[in-house]
């Protein structure tokens, strides 16, 4: 009954109740919807290359490459020449490789020379492969097929022509040898969305006429005679290795390591994108950081609620003191409205978060790419509702002393 | 406290408790009828009434059915069943009074204090209170202290104290 009556307590206080548990539903939703989109993006992120069990290139720092390869970040400082490429090609525990060639770009977006055989062996988001929107795989020499950013950014459609600059930011086009878009992939929420991809044969025909990265005056070779000429690379900016047998990765990655014809590196992108990870991290430890003061915040107004609910209800503790309830029980009533409070409070802001998800897990997708799966509560979501409320109980303990002085001094004769 | 003599509830020296104690006895033995009636504006009649169980082992081992019981008392007092479950804010003034007796009176308390429990009531209703007061006190057999203004009350009492028998007034010196 003593229960009831605080819970009638409560209810009388319906206003100024309602709005600390909202305020406090809404930092819960906040905080845990900042953890969804960090475990997300997280997850995303280590999802970003799947099914690559090796990436090779020539020799600078495992994230340097890591970031070249696969985000399309930065620039190679040197190539893998086409010979070291088939000796690695060839080594028997090799299941496939790709080669990627990277240097021009389309707008602002990076043109990637590879086999078409890239978007079979190319995996993301734990095994998942490319698919095409529209379109088809490349199949004539200057055939393009285009992220669906890239797509979406520019406005592109099937059978557009595309001319491919030389370089990055640049001013000198490949007029000569126009693209025409084969086809234009799905969203993958990976760097693959803002990528030009045109074939490695096309990368050297668009260079015939270049030599040590600029055009040679006065020469024009036509597309015919290009057509007809080997087109054979001299060097590929990196490589993307399947193995037979994932137990050979180390053995592998060691020998490439090794390679003595030519400085080459060999890193596991799993292991890779761990390192890279945690110079990205510091962002999550700081957005983490911000949406705890948001709950503590809440918390501080819940407390300067039941502060400000004191005086209007010393009335109230002075008829449960006058029916024999003693000043402990006073204290506990405060302290058990502040976990009810906080309890309501996290539960809607659960609610919050998960209806917030609904709505809002296509766009984040559309937008970005990132998929934030709706899976059940974890355990970590859990431990941070009893967090909530555990504060709640303890920040509710200086106004439940105070009102427990109070109802000391008090007694049960108050006329307010 | 007193400075002479002492204070006797039903046989206990209220001197010699501690202040926990004497809330405890004081629940137990005193029931209290407030000037301002001090009912639980949220809570329900039914709840009002029972409240001084909750903490009374003794006036709630006293009462066997306690819905029941609260129940009769409102019927005795002439408050209708279907305000049992209203909220005590909704009562008018006189229903809150009675509601405030049935709570006073639940657990049989071997004394009844009433604090000017009349002074908001007109002189033929006042009359009538009374003699409610009365009855129930002697069904439960129960002891009845009243604090009044009203001289004209006096003559319904076994016993009448004024004020300036027992306490002298007059200016303090600082």
């Amino acid at each position: 009954m003593i229960l009831r009556l605080a819970l009638g307590s409560l209810i009388a206080r319906a206003t100024t109740v309602g709005m600390t548990i909202l305020a406090i539903a809404l930092s819960v939703a906040l905080f845990l919807g900042v953890e969804k989109v960090r475990t997300g993006a997280k997850a995303s992120f280590a999802d970003t290359i799947s099914g690559t069990d090796l990436i090779v290139g020539a020799r600078s720092g495992s994230v340097q490459l890591l970031l070249y390869s696969v985000f399309r970040i930065g620039n190679a400082t040197n190539n893998l020449t086409w010979s070291s490429y088939k000796d690695v090609a060839s080594r028997p525990e090799i299941a496939w490789i790709v080669p990627i060639s990277l240097g021009d770009s389309h707008k602002q977006f990076r043109v990637m020379g590879t086999t078409p055989d890239f978007f079979n062996r190319y995996k993301y988001r734990s095994g998942q492969s490319i698919e095409f929107a529209d379109g088809k795989n490349m199949s004539d020499l200057f055939d393009t097929v285009i992220g669906a950013d890239v797509a979406a950014t520019l406005n592109y459609s099937v059978g557009d022509p595309i001319v491919v600059a030389h370089g990055l930011a640049s001013f000198t086009e490949h007029k000569d040898q126009p693209f025409k878009i084969s086809g234009i992939l799905n969203k993958t929420g990976t760097p693959v969305d803002r990528t030009v991809i045109v074939g490695l044969r096309a990368i050297e025909a668009i260079h015939v006429d270049w030599q040590e990265g600029a055009q040679v005056q006065g020469q024009t070779t036509p597309v015919d005679v290009i057509r007809k000429m080997k087109l054979q690379p001299k060097a590929v900016t990196a490589a993307l290795v399947g193995i037979e047998n994932r137990l050979q990765v180390f053995g592998l990655q060691r020998a490439i390591n090794k390679y003595n014809k030519e400085p080459l590196l060999a890193i596991l992108p799993g292991v890779a994108l761990q390192e890279l990870w945690q110079i990205v991290g510091i962002a999550e430890v700081a957005l983490i950081g911000v949406s705890a003061m948001v709950v503590i915040t809440a918390l501080i107004g819940m407390m300067a609620m039941i502060f400000s609910s004191l005086n209007e209800r010393r009335r109230e503790m002075a008829i449960f003191r006058a029916m024999g309830a003693r000043p402990r029980i006073i204290l506990g009533m405060l302290i058990l409205e502040a976990a009810v409070i906080a309890s309501i409070g996290a539960i809607f802001g659960l609610a919050l978060m998960y209806l917030g998800l609904y709505i809002a897990q296509p766009i984040i997708d559309a937008k970005f790419g990132l998929w934030l799966p709706s899976k059940a509560p974890t355990l970590n979501e859990f431990l941070v509702l009893a967090a909530v409320i555990i504060a709640s109980i303890i920040a509710s303990l200086l106004p439940a002393l105070r009102a427990y002085r109070l109802s000391l001094a008090d007694g049960m004769l108050v006329r307010i | 406290m007193p400075s002479k003599g002492v204070v006797q509830v039903a046989g206990n020296d209220l001197s010699k408790l501690s202040a926990s104690l004497l809330d405890q006895f004081r629940v137990e033995k005193i029931g209290i009828i407030f000037q301002q009636f001090n009912l639980l504006p949220f809570g329900s009649v039914l709840d009002n009434i029972l409240l001084p169980l909750s903490f009374a082992p003794e006036r709630r081992a006293r009462v066997v059915q306690p819905k029941e019981t609260a129940r009769k008392l409102c019927t005795d007092l002439g408050l209708p069943d279907n305000l049992l479950n209203m909220r005590a804010s909704t009562l008018s003034v006189g229903q809150q009074q009675r509601v405030a007796v049935a709570r006073a009176m639940i657990g049989e308390p071997a004394l009844l204090v009433a604090d000017e429990p009349t002074s908001a009531l007109d002189e033929s209703t006042q009359i009538a209170f009374l003699d409610l007061l009365f009855t129930q006190s002697q069904n439960n057999n129960t002891s009845l202290l009243m604090v009044s203004h009203d001289e004209r009350l006096s003559k319904y009492f076994d016993r009448v104290v004024r004020m300036t028998e027992i306490a002298s007034f007059g200016k303090t010196t600082l």
